[in-house]
C-alpha cells in the first residue's frame, strides 16, 4: 500500500475540514438566517460543485490557478512556484469543491433553531457573537461536525479535481484515489483492492457518524 | 424636554405588515395590549424590544432613548433592557433551568450569578428543578423559568407576549397570582399581549384596543367596556365576552 499517497489524503482531508470550518459555519448560518434576496443565488452558486462533473470544475480551477491567470500569476510571484500542480492549489480546489458537502448540513442545522431562541437570547442581553458562541454553535454542532465529516470522507475519495489541477506529483499531489488509478493501468489489482477497501471502511464509518448526528440535531431540537 | 420614566411608544412601519401606533405605559404600570389575531400586538412588543425596525417613530424608556427615526438611534436588542416573555416560553433548550436563567445575568459578576439565577428560580417556587432541561419541564414550570429569565435581565420594562396561551386552566390562575404579585413588587412598566379581553381586563391597569396595526382606543379596562368609542372597539369588546 502506498502509504505516502495515504498520509497525503489524509493530510488534505484535515486541513480542508480546517479551512471548511470557519467558512462552513459563516456561509451556512448567513444562509439559514439571511431573508436578503441573494439567498438563493448564493444557494445555486454554492450547490454547484454538486452537479459540474469534477473534471469540468478542475479544469476552471486549473484555469484560475495556473500562470494565465492573475491569481496564479500572484501566487507565483509571492510564493515561488505556481498554484495549480502543487499541494496548495490542491487543497483551494479541494475547499472549493467540498462546500456544499460541508454547507448544506450546517446549513439545515442552523435552520433547525428556533428564531424565537435566538431573539430570547438577545433580549436576554447576549451580543451576536455571544448568541454564535452559547446559543447557535451549541445547538448545531452536529450539523457542523456532520458536514465536516462528510467533506473530509469527500476529500479522502476526490478524482477528477485532484487529478486536473495537482497532477500525480509523488508526495505532492499524488492522494491515495490516484494510487488506485495507477494501479488499476499497472494490472496491480491487489495494491488498488487493499487502498480501496481502506477508503470503503472509511466512507461506511463516516456515513455511519453522520447519521448519528443527523439523529442528535433532530433531538436537540425537539 | 425630559423622558418619562415610563415606556413611552410611537411607531410606523410597514414590515412585517403596516401598523402605526402609539402607546405608553407608566412605572409600576400594566398595559394590556388587546386585539385580534393579526392585529399587530406582538409586532409592536417586537418594536419595543429591537426585533422589529419600525420605519418612523420613537421608543423611549426609563430616561433613556432606545429608537428614534428622527435622530437615528436604533439600540440592539441586547442593549435594551427589556426582560422578553415568548408565547412559546424560548428557553434554550441545551441549558437547564439555571443555566437559562444565568443566561441573562450577563450584566452580574460571574461569582455571582448562579446565586442569583437560583435566587430568582426560587422566587418563581421552582426550588429543586434548577438542574432539569427545558425538555424535562411542563409547561407551567416552563413559563416561571421564562419569568425568572426576564426579570434576571434586571429589565427596564417588561414584555409578555401571551404568556398564559400555551398553559391549561389551572397553571393560568396560578401564574396570574403570581404575575399579580409581581407587578407590586417591580416597579417597572409592563406590557402584555393578548387575546383575551378577560385576562386583561383581571390583569391591566390600562388597555390599549389594537386592530390592523392601528391603536382604536386606550384607556381603563373598564372605561373601555363601558364606554367603546366606536362601534368597532365595542363588536371587539363584544366578541372577547364570546
Amino acid at each position: 500500500m502506498d502509504r505516502s499517497a495515504l498520509a497525503l489524503s489524509f493530510r488534505l482531508g484535515a486541513f480542508t475540514v480546517l479551512l471548511l470550518l470557519p467558512i462552513g459555519v459563516a456561509l451556512g448560518r448567513w444562509l439559514a438566517f439571511t431573508r436578503l434576496r441573494g439567498k438563493g443565488g448564493a444557494e445555486v452558486a454554492l450547490s454547484l460543485p454538486l452537479v459540474l462533473p469534477p473534471t469540468v470544475l478542475g479544469y476552471y480551477l486549473l484555469l484560475a490557478f495556473g500562470g494565465g491567470s492573475a491569481l496564479g500569476r500572484g501566487f507565483e510571484a509571492i510564493f515561488g512556484h505556481t498554484l495549480a500542480f502543487s499541494f496548495e492549489g490542491l487543497l483551494a480546489a479541494s475547499v472549493i469543491a467540498n462546500l456544499p458537502f460541508a454547507i448544506q448540513p450546517m446549513q439545515r442545522s442552523f435552520e433547525g433553531i428556533a428564531p424565537e431562541i435566538r431573539e430570547a437570547a438577545a433580549c436576554s442581553g447576549l451580543s451576536p457573537w455571544q448568541v454564535l458562541g452559547r446559543i447557535d454553535l451549541p445547538l448545531a454542532w452536529p450539523g457542523i461536525a456532520g458536514g465536516l465529516v462528510l467533506a473530509f470522507a469527500h476529500t479522502l475519495g476526490e478524482f477528477g479535481v485532484v487529478l486536473m489541477v495537482g497532477g500525480s506529483i509523488p508526495g505532492e499531489t499524488r492522494t491515495a484515489s490516484i494510487v488506485i488509478y495507477d494501479r488499476v493501468q499497472a494490472f496491480d489489482t491487489a495494491g488498488a483492492g487493499a487502498m480501496s477497501a481502506l477508503l470503503l471502511v472509511l466512507s461506511i464509518v463516516a456515513l455511519g457518524v453522520v447519521q448519528l448526528l443527523s439523529s442528535r440535531v433532530g433531538r436537540r431540537h425537539g | 424636554m425630559g423622558e418619562r420614566e415610563g415606556l413611552d411608544v410611537r411607531v410606523r412601519g410597514e414590515q412585517p405588515f403596516a401598523f402605526d401606533a402609539a402607546f405608553g405605559c407608566g412605572t409600576a404600570e400594566m398595559l394590556a395590549i388587546v386585539g385580534p389575531s393579526g392585529s399587530g400586538k406582538s409586532t409592536l412588543l417586537r418594536c419595543v424590544a429591537g426585533l422589529v425596525t419600525p420605519r418612523a417613530g420613537r421608543i423611549g424608556c426609563g430616561g433613556e432613548v432606545w429608537f428614534d427615526a428622527a435622530s437615528g438611534v436604533d439600540l440592539p436588542p441586547h442593549r435594551r433592557r427589556v426582560g422578553f416573555v415568548f408565547q412559546s416560553y424560548a428557553l434554550f433548550p441545551h441549558r437547564t433551568a439555571l443555566g437559562n436563567v444565568a443566561m441573562a445575568l450577563g450584566h452580574a459578576p460571574v461569582a455571582e450569578r448562579d446565586e442569583r439565577a437560583r435566587r430568582l428560580l426560587a422566587k418563581m417556587h421552582l426550588e429543586g428543578l434548577e438542574q432539569r432541561r427545558p425538555a424535562e419541564l411542563s409547561g407551567g414550570e416552563q413559563q416561571r423559568v421564562a419569568l425568572a429569565r426576564a426579570l434576571a435581565r434586571e429589565p427596564k420594562a417588561m414584555l409578555l407576549d401571551e404568556p398564559f396561551a400555551a398553559v391549561d386552566r389551572a397553571t393560568r390562575k396560578a401564574l396570574f397570582r403570581e404575575l399579580a404579585s409581581l407587578r407590586h413588587e417591580l416597579s417597572l412598566p409592563i406590557v402584555l399581549v393578548t387575546h383575551d379581553l378577560d385576562e386583561a381586563e383581571r390583569l391591566a391597569d390600562q388597555m390599549c384596543i389594537l386592530d390592523c396595526g392601528r391603536v382604536l382606543q386606550t384607556g381603563a379596562p373598564r372605561e373601555i367596556r363601558e364606554h367603546p368609542a366606536s362601534a368597532q372597539v365595542a363588536g371587539l369588546v363584544d366578541a372577547g365576552d364570546d
